[in-house]
């Protein structure tokens, strides 16, 4: 059992085939590879400034610590930006405890900035109390608008002008099929990896947008993080369950189609801004896209 | 020939953390690795499937797709690790 030499340095023996592009590549050049497109995505898109303050979402899963470590090495080489982890504890006995472990000593091994804000202190509840209650939607449709709001939330508070989170082109892929699935072309604004600018809003950006899932897990493989061992009790979100495992086979047996879906998705980010315009939810006075936001609609319901 | 078997991630409870070794025939393939090890664990059938691409499996610390896939002969002695893909962001 052999592997072919890398087709990057032709040095040494590689240990990955990128099926989409026919490269071989070794550890060194596999994880140059993944800098240079984060690199190159940050550049496209604008995502930073010269000393950028920017708030890394870092769940303790391995996207975001490829995206916290990826961050750190470009910016220190780059932009010079500085990163502070944030977290969000959504209140998931087992779950986030063992997570939160990962985060801070993580953290601490890479010398960057640590912060954690929870659902009880953002919305006066845990995850597991709202999951426990009567509700008409799914427990993961309360957690990714809880989520989404607390990073906002907690980005604010340590003056942070961006705020990066660890989608990855697989994330990207997903979503757009699913706006499209949806018929909802307002929210395909949100794919913009390069995030937008608007009154109560830190800017999101996603520097992980264009590598895939595998990578990130090939990444984080290599370099030795730790990998959370207990799933969310409350994963399983059937619709987004759906489009991983189509563009999965897809992937597999048609390469590339995960990044044709994505820069498909981008083309349509101009007619999907002009459907989206931002307003102020009336109740909390946050950015929102209706006269009451997301938050505060499920906060009622709940 | 003896192969030792790491999971990590959401698929290291299933040995609660433990290497697994495994007697196996000469010849043996990364297909027959995988369905000796879904024999003896069924809750793993389904989440070693390298098609879908929910997991990565690195023979030697290679990936399978780098060499001939599930169809890659196994030596003895040698370390195969499942890093499965899909779970946590």
């Amino acid at each position: 059992m052999s592997a072919p030499t890398c087709t990057k340095c032709h040095g040494k023996p590689s240990v990955y085939h990128r099926p989409y592009s026919g490269e071989r590549l070794c550890p060194t050049c596999f994880k140059a590879s993944l800098k240079e497109r984060v690199q190159g995505a940050i550049n496209r898109f604008k995502m930073l400034d010269h000393w950028s303050r920017v708030a890394v979402g870092v769940s303790g899963g391995k996207d975001s610590l490829t995206l916290l470590h990826i961050l750190k090495e470009v910016e220190d080489e780059t932009h010079g930006s500085e990163l502070i982890a944030v977290t969000v504890d959504e209140g998931i006995r087992g779950y986030r405890d063992e997570a939160l472990g990962i985060v801070e000593r993580a953290c601490k091994a890479m010398d960057v900035e640590w912060r954690l804000v929870s659902f009880a202190d953002l919305f006066g509840s845990t995850m597991d109390e709202i999951a426990a209650g009567e509700r008409t939607l799914g427990a993961c449709s309360f957690c990714g608008v809880l989520r989404r709001r607390a990073l906002n939330e907690v980005a604010k508070r340590v003056d942070a002008n961006r705020l990066a989170t660890g989608h990855t082109l697989d994330d990207m892929a997903q979503s757009a099929l699913l706006n499209l699935l949806r018929g909802d072309l307002g929210k395909m604004a949100s794919i913009d990896p390069g995030g937008f600018t608007s009154p109560g809003f830190v800017r999101r950006i996603k520097p992980l947008c264009e590598i895939p899932e595998r990578e990130t897990t090939l990444y984080a493989y290599l370099q030795g993080f730790e990998l959370q061992s207990t799933p969310c009790p409350y994963a399983g979100e059937a619709m987004r369950g759906d489009a991983r495992t189509f563009l999965n086979m897809m992937e597999a047996t048609r390469p590339g189609t995960l990044f044709t879906t994505y820069n498909t998705a981008l083309k349509l980010i101009p007619a999907a801004t002009t459907a989206e315009t931002m307003k102020t939810c009336k109740i909390c006075g946050e950015p929102s896209t209706g006269e009451t936001c997301r938050v505060c609609q499920l906060l009622q319901d709940k | 020939m003896r192969v030792r078997v790491r999971l990590l991630g959401s698929l290291r409870p299933t040995l609660a953390g433990r290497e697994l070794e495994l007697e196996l025939p000469i010849g043996s393939d990364a297909s027959t690795l995988i369905k000796h090890i879904t024999e003896k664990y069924p809750q793993l059938v389904g989440m070693l499937d390298v098609s879908s691409s929910g997991v990565l499996i690195m023979l030697g610390g290679v990936e399978v797709g780098n060499l001939q896939g599930l169809e890659t002969p196994l030596s003895d002695g040698l370390e195969v690790v499942f890093v499965p893909v899909t779970h946590g962001g």
